[in-house]
Formats: structure tokens, C-alpha cells, sequence
């Protein structure tokens, strides 16, 4: 169980870029180090600032449907059906439910 | 002729086609220099939007290239976020089949999004889809489909049910060696069998793909 929407958040991008290729969890997790000092929890954060180095690093066109995957599994860890269109919605949500 | 050419040449002579791809591919930049490659052979090119997937895929394009291409080509969004319809696959099917069985000459109809369709609405959504779309075809005999899709998210039913309708496919991955990432475009099935199963290692220097053997 966990209970801080940041650590959901983290764990909801990990279970993303492992389901798109387990070898991209360590490249994105680098790039966000190098090129924004920060970690997965620039997901929860700045979802938009999150969202443009993703999309550097893998092409908008990947990065939406990682940001799709993100919020799929957010779904999955608070077990709703609610039609979140994107990431900073997701983030809406967890702050209101965890 | 390099993977892609042999891969539009192909796309000529075998429909469905399919791209299919992963994560950090750049599967933008491979789309775009097939359209470049096919578009003085088809009278009209459709891309076919679900989700607002041509969105991010022009958007990638007019961030590297730094221009706005693709301007002839037409859009047809479908569940876009600003005009939802209907995700009923025998609806979606029946209005594509209209739009498609007016047009003469000869077409091409690129699909963006399936993946994301899959993702919002189900594979099982995808499952009832995707062979209605490979039907599109006897709504007008001159219509080629390429579907561009990423596989490697899906379970093993929706990666059988799209192998097993796409009679020329491709397939964009990312391979791990000496620590090092590359990209690898592989030829699955074509219409030159000598082809088949050959991967070219590839990288995009701006507006170019360099493939290397």
C-alpha cells in the first residue's frame, strides 16, 4: 500500500517505462538527473516540465503514450475508472484522494 | 534500396502494412520519410487520428524539423478530446468505410493512435477494431493501410491478431549493447522474401535517417 501520492506517482512512472521497455526505466531516470537535477518525482511535482524531457528524450510521439501509460497505471493504483485525459489531471486526482 | 524504401515499395504491392514500434524509436521521423518516400504514388494520403495521436506526431516533426511539413496531407480525428464520439468499433468502421468508399484513385490510409484507442478503451476494444479496419479495403480496392502501433505493451492476443493481419511489416526497436542503446529497424515480412528477418541499425541526424548494417 502506498500512501504519499509522490511515492504513487514514482512508482506509477516505473511501472510505465517498464511496460514500454524495461531498458528505459535507467535512460529516462539518467536524463532526468543530468538534464533537471531531479528524479521520477518531477512526474508529481511539474507534470508539463516532466512531460518536455520526455519528449526530448523519446519523441512527443512516444512520450504520449508514456504519459497515457503513467496515468493507466495511476488508475490501476487507486482503482478508478474516471477518464483522465493526462498527466497534470492525474495529479489533480492524486491530490485529492491519497 | 534502404529498409524503407524497401519497406514503401512493398507497402505498394501488400496491404495492411504495419509499423510496428517501441519507446525512443523515433517512429515520427520513420513516418514522415515513408509519406516522403510514397506520396507522389497516391492520388490521396489520410491519416487516420485516434486520440489526437497526429498531434504529437506533428509536433515532433515541426520541433526537429523546424518547419511545417505535411500540409497536404489530410486528418481524420477520431475521439478527439475536443469532439468525443462514439469508440464502437462497428461505428468507427461504418463512418471510415463512407469516408473511404467515395474517394477514386489510388489511397492511402496511415493510422496513428490504435495504441493509445487500446490503452483508454481496452485491448479488447483494439481486438474488435483492428479486423474492421484490414476490411476497409472492400470498401474501395485502391486503399492501402499502414497502422503504426506499439506492440510491446499489449499482451501476446493483440500482437498475434496484428501479425497475423499485416502482410508487410516492420519493426522499430531499441537494442542494448555494450551499454550502449541503438536503434534497429528489422524487415518482419515484405514482399522480397530475401528480405525478410534483416536488420539494419539506423540513427537521425536531423531530417535523415543514416541506416548502417
Amino acid at each position: 500500500m502506498i500512501g504519499n501520492p509522490e511515492d504513487m506517482m514514482v512508482e506509477a512512472v516505473k511501472r510505465a517505462t517498464r511496460r514500454a521497455n524495461p531498458a528505459l526505466e535507467k535512460l529516462l531516470e539518467v536524463h532526468l538527473k543530468l538534464n533537471a537535477n531531479a528524479g521520477f518525482e518531477l512526474a508529481y511535482r511539474d507534470p508539463k516540465r516532466f512531460k518536455e524531457f520526455v519528449n526530448k528524450l523519446f519523441g512527443e510521439y512516444s512520450g504520449r503514450l508514456l504519459e497515457m501509460l503513467i496515468v493507466d497505471e495511476i488508475k490501476r493504483l487507486l482503482e478508478i475508472s474516471e477518464d483522465l485525459e493526462n498527466l497534470e489531471k492525474a495529479v489533480e486526482i492524486l491530490r485529492m484522494v491519497v | 534500396m534502404n529498409p524503407l524504401q524497401i519497406f514503401a515499395e512493398s507497402s505498394k504491392k501488400l496491404t495492411p502494412s504495419l509499423i510496428e514500434y517501441e519507446v525512443g524509436t523515433e517512429v515520427e521521423m520513420i513516418v514522415y520519410r515513408y509519406l516522403k518516400e510514397v506520396e507522389g504514388y497516391y492520388d490521396d494520403i489520410l491519416i487516420v487520428s485516434f486520440i489526437d495521436a497526429h498531434v504529437t506526431f506533428l509536433e515532433y516533426l515541426r520541433r526537429v524539423l523546424r518547419r511545417d511539413v505535411l500540409k497536404d496531407v489530410e486528418v481524420l480525428s477520431l475521439l478527439s478530446k475536443k469532439f468525443k464520439d462514439s469508440e464502437s468499433a462497428p461505428l468507427i468502421a461504418g463512418r471510415l468505410g463512407n469516408i473511404i468508399g467515395e474517394r477514386k484513385g489510388k489511397i492511402l490510409a496511415v493510422f496513428l493512435g490504435l495504441d493509445f484507442y487500446s490503452i483508454v478503451f481496452s485491448e479488447k476494444a483494439l481486438l474488435e477494431l483492428f479486423p474492421r479496419i484490414v476490411n476497409l479495403t472492400r470498401y474501395n480496392e485502391n486503399l492501402s493501410i499502414v497502422s503504426v502501433f506499439n506492440g510491446a505493451i499489449f499482451s501476446s492476443s493483440v500482437n498475434q491478431m496484428l501479425y497475423t493481419f499485416s502482410l508487410n511489416v516492420i519493426k522499430l526497436s531499441i537494442e542494448r549493447t555494450n551499454g550502449d542503446f541503438r536503434r534497429v529497424l528489422t524487415i518482419i515480412r515484405s514482399a522480397f522474401p530475401e528480405y525478410n528477418l534483416k536488420k539494419w541499425y539506423y540513427e537521425i541526424e536531423s531530417d535523415e535517417i543514416n541506416f548502417l548494417i
